[in-house]
């Protein structure tokens, strides 16, 4: 992981504003790193670089919870067809707008030797007079050797114009790099990982991204390598959660009923809770079942075909704004604002099952939303991708992912007690 | 797998002390391709703002007969069932009221508490399988289903009054071998004196048992790969196999699952549930048909009312099978005499089925045993069992999920 690059630590503060909570987020020093508190806290600090730890309980009022780690990733089936990997023989370009002059300057800026920005020219296709740009194919060795901080200012500039291009799009990796995402389970090769380590980049704000996905498929050894690049690059945190019914002793049943229920908008999970604490057998309660079951139906699987709307999958905010419905439904984000307007309010801390965390960036503009769910566990689907699942995360998982700007804040959104949904 | 010795043997205890096992018994199931399955028994309870929809039982007890058109009708088909006996005739006479609805061509019955009490159980049940023919009889045709062959441990978690229990104890009636039907609700609720007792018993005839599954991940890659087909279908099942196989790489000990989370979307999601008021806003809500032709579907289907369809659609999706021994087989229960498919449930391990056992908003998709289910479908005249399995197509996502 290259952080001598760029290392941020961000602390997260609560304020209060009239009566309610606004969580907000920006760059600091280093001196908090590792100071990861509970969302009641007034002050949290997450250092973006760093991996949080992996809490294995919460006791609260929704009793005790236990997780376990759980990883998930696409099937072979569904990798393979995805189309880098149907094109990955295909020669490494990058499709500049600019006409080769151009892209000398942006070569030189970028901060690479004189030498490499000849070599770079030689192969360059210009079709610039047509509109179509200029297209240069580096070398193994210059792809291999450029720094993180040149890729992160050349890469911007690549495939403007190519849709679904890896260097305009590129891969946004875990908070703790390829190396967290590949565990001990990848079986990638050690040499591999730390490839990849090194190619990657921060981008503009605290993203770390990949973006030589093609080369990196060029380089594997086998078909089974190059699936398993793919499959480690689309793999997500989740996890598995049980309500610890063994326990619960001294705490009250109503309680724990009461926020499971959530205002009578969940009431299902008294019942269930109720009648596993009456036969002694179990000790748990999955937490997926404890969910509407709209949830429970998602949690842990990949969005069907079936749900998108040409390319427009289910994303973060038809997810969080129907937490408590009977489906998913489609609407674009100034949709579920108005929704927001008229069903929601800003929430209190602590939050309850089923608010809405809405993280803005530094231009007041909705980039993630998500349900809170107990402890600091919460429930979202990142990204309207079809190739991102329905989670269980860490809190601290989901912010360090959306801490692309200088400044975000977060604020928890709660539905007014009249509407159930 | 965590040592299951003490809980042998206070298995067999309770087995020596009550005859029957335990409510509270982890048990595991057969050996198969499966995996190593085990399950618990829990109820599931209709939520409050559910039952609050539905009446109190009436107060007395009401018997239809809408075959009849004369008291006299009816009192000829009840002395027929006394079979001789001077003293149940005399029964009759004195503590049933007749009322004759000439307008609705119906005659109907009011028994006396002292009257149901008293007819032999024979005679009682003879009539209860004549009152369960007509829908009208809300008990009988849907009798409250008590799968175990002792009433007093099924309902010892409610605290109801003990001579509640009594009376059920009294007047329930086999319908399987370890099935018992209740239908007496309305003498029941002569025990609802207060607000706290009229919840008890509303909980006690609406809750249903459910088998709670648990799956040991094996650690073993043969058995690993072997778990993963069968709960795949050899990877048909597209949209289950990201968590499956996640599951398979964790190596931590004891690493165990409820493997409905490895159903398809729908089952997964109405497993446990109870129809919400939007499962009905098409004006039908779902049942077992529905459930089982959708298992595999990613979205199901609008619930209707389907009767003359359904052969045509198996055998144009399914093809038939001599057992279900695969998952997502479907059993198909149909009346031997009109050969109308009356419950269909779905096949998921050992004999174990996912069952959605009427349309009632009070009724939840359950996991039960496949005998406890013929039970209930059973009992009230023959029926013949077929069994179909889906016609999943290679690697055919669009007919089964993703």
């Amino acid at each position: 992981m290259p952080r001598s690059i760029r290392v941020y630590s961000c602390v997260l503060s609560t304020l209060s504003i009239l009566g309610l909570t606004m969580l907000v987020i920006c760059s600091s020093g280093p001196a908090f790193a590792g100071n990861i508190a509970k969302p009641e806290s007034p002050e949290r600090t997450i250092d973006p670089g760093e991996v949080p730890a992996f809490k294995t309980r919460y006791a609260g009022r929704w009793g005790e919870i236990a997780c376990r780690e759980l990883v998930l990733e696409p099937t072979s089936d569904t990798v393979t067809a995805y189309p880098e990997f149907e094109t990955w023989k295909e020669p490494v370009t990058w499709a500049f707008r600019q006409s080769p002059d151009g892209v000398r300057q942006l070569l030189r800026e970028s901060g690479l030797l004189e030498g490499d920005v000849e070599a770079l020219l030689a192969t360059a296709r210009d079709d610039s007079s047509s509109g179509g740009g200029t297209r240069v194919f580096p070398s193994d060795e210059v792809i291999r050797h450029l720094t993180p901080e040149i890729r992160a200012l050349l890469y911007r500039h690549i495939g403007q114009d190519v849709e679904g291009n890896l260097f305009r799009y590129p891969y946004v990796l875990w908070n703790g790099g390829f190396s967290r995402m590949a565990g001990k389970t990848s079986g990638l090769s050690t040499n591999r990982i730390s490839q990849i380590e090194r190619m990657s980049f921060w981008g503009k704000g605290n993203d770390l991204l990949f973006s030589d996905v093609r080369w990196t498929l060029q380089q594997a050894r086998s078909e089974t390598e190059r699936l398993g690049i793919l499959k480690t690059f689309h793999r997500e945190m989740s996890m598995l959660a049980w309500l610890d019914l063994s326990a619960l002793a001294g705490q009250s049943h109503d309680e724990i009923l009461e926020y499971w229920t959530a205002s009578r908008r969940n009431e299902k999970a008294r019942g269930l809770i109720e009648t596993a604490l009456e036969n002694p057998a179990i000790h748990t309660i999955e937490l997926g079942r404890l969910l509407p079951a709209k949830n429970k139906g998602l949690l842990n699987t990949y969005p069907n075909t079936g749900e998108s709307i040409g390319n427009f999958w289910p994303d973060c905010f038809s997810t969080a704004f129907t937490f408590f419905s009977n489906e998913v439904r489609s609407g674009n984000l100034a949709d579920f604002k108005k929704v927001s307007e008229e069903r929601y309010e800003r929430a209190e801390l602590p939050p309850q099952l089923g608010d809405i965390l809405v993280i803005k960036d530094s231009d007041s503009r909705w980039i993630h939303a998500c349900n809170y769910i107990a402890g600091d566990i919460m429930f979202t689907k990142n990204g309207k991708s079809e190739r991102r699942p329905w989670v269980f995360q860490q809190l601290d998982d989901i912010l360090a992912s959306y801490l692309n700007d200088d400044k975000i804040t977060a604020f928890y959104l709660r539905l007014k007690p009249e509407y159930r949904e | 797998m965590r040592s299951r010795v003490p809980f042998i043997f206070g298995f067999v205890f309770l087995l020596l002390l009550h005859g029957l096992p335990s409510r509270a018994q982890v048990v595991d199931c057969n050996p198969g391709p499966w995996g190593e399955l085990r399950y618990s028994k829990v109820f599931l309870e209709v939520p409050e703002s559910t039952l609050q929809l539905f009446a109190s039982p009436p107060a007395a007890t009401m018997w239809r007969f809408p075959e009849y058109s004369t008291a006299e009708e009816l009192i000829e088909y009840l002395e027929s069932t006394a079979q001789s006996r001077p003293d149940v005739v005399e029964l009759f006479r004195k503590e049933i009221a007749l009322q004759e609805l000439p307008e609705d061509e119906e005659v109907r019955a009011f028994p006396s508490r002292k009257a149901i009490l008293a007819i032999p159980p024979d005679i009682l049940r003879k009539i209860y399988a004549k009152l369960s023919d007509f829908s009208g009889n809300r008990y009988h045709y849907r009798p409250v289903f008590i799968d175990s062959t002792s009433p007093r441990e099924w309902f010892a978690p409610l605290n109801l009054p003990a001579p509640a229990i009594e009376l059920i104890e009294q007047l329930s009636y086999p319908v399987g071998d370890s099935t018992l039907a209740f239908s007496d609700v309305p003498l029941l609720f002569q025990y609802a004196a207060r607000v706290e007792e009229d919840r008890a018993l509303r909980r006690a005839v609406t809750r249903s048992q459910t088998l709670v599954l648990e799956l040991e991940i094996p650690a073993d890659a043969n058995a690993a790969k072997a778990l993963a087909d069968y709960w795949t279908l050899e990877g048909k099942v597209k949209s289950t196999a990201p968590l499956l196989e996640s599951v398979l790489r964790v190596t931590e000990p004891d690493n165990t699952i409820d493997p409905s989370n490895f159903f398809p979307a729908v089952p997964k999601k109405y497993l446990y549930e109870f129809p919400s008021n939007g499962d009905g806003l098409g004006g039908v809500f779902p049942d077992s048909i529905w459930t089982s032709f959708n298992f595999f579907r990613a979205f199901p289907e609008t619930p209707e009312v389907e009767t003359t369809s359904l052969t045509a659609r198996l055998s144009e999706k399914y093809e038939s099978i001599d057992t279900a021994s695969r998952y997502g087989d479907m059993v198909v229960f149909r009346n031997a005499e009109s050969g109308n498919i009356v419950h269909a449930c779905v096949y998921v391990a050992d004999d174990i089925v996912l069952t959605k056992n009427d349309r009632s908003q009070l009724t939840p998709w359950v996991l039960m045993k496949l005998d406890n289910v013929k039970a209930r479908f059973s009992w009230r005249g023959e029926i013949e069992i077929s069994t179909w399995r889906p016609l999943l197509k290679g690697n055919a996502p669009r007919a089964i999920g993703q």
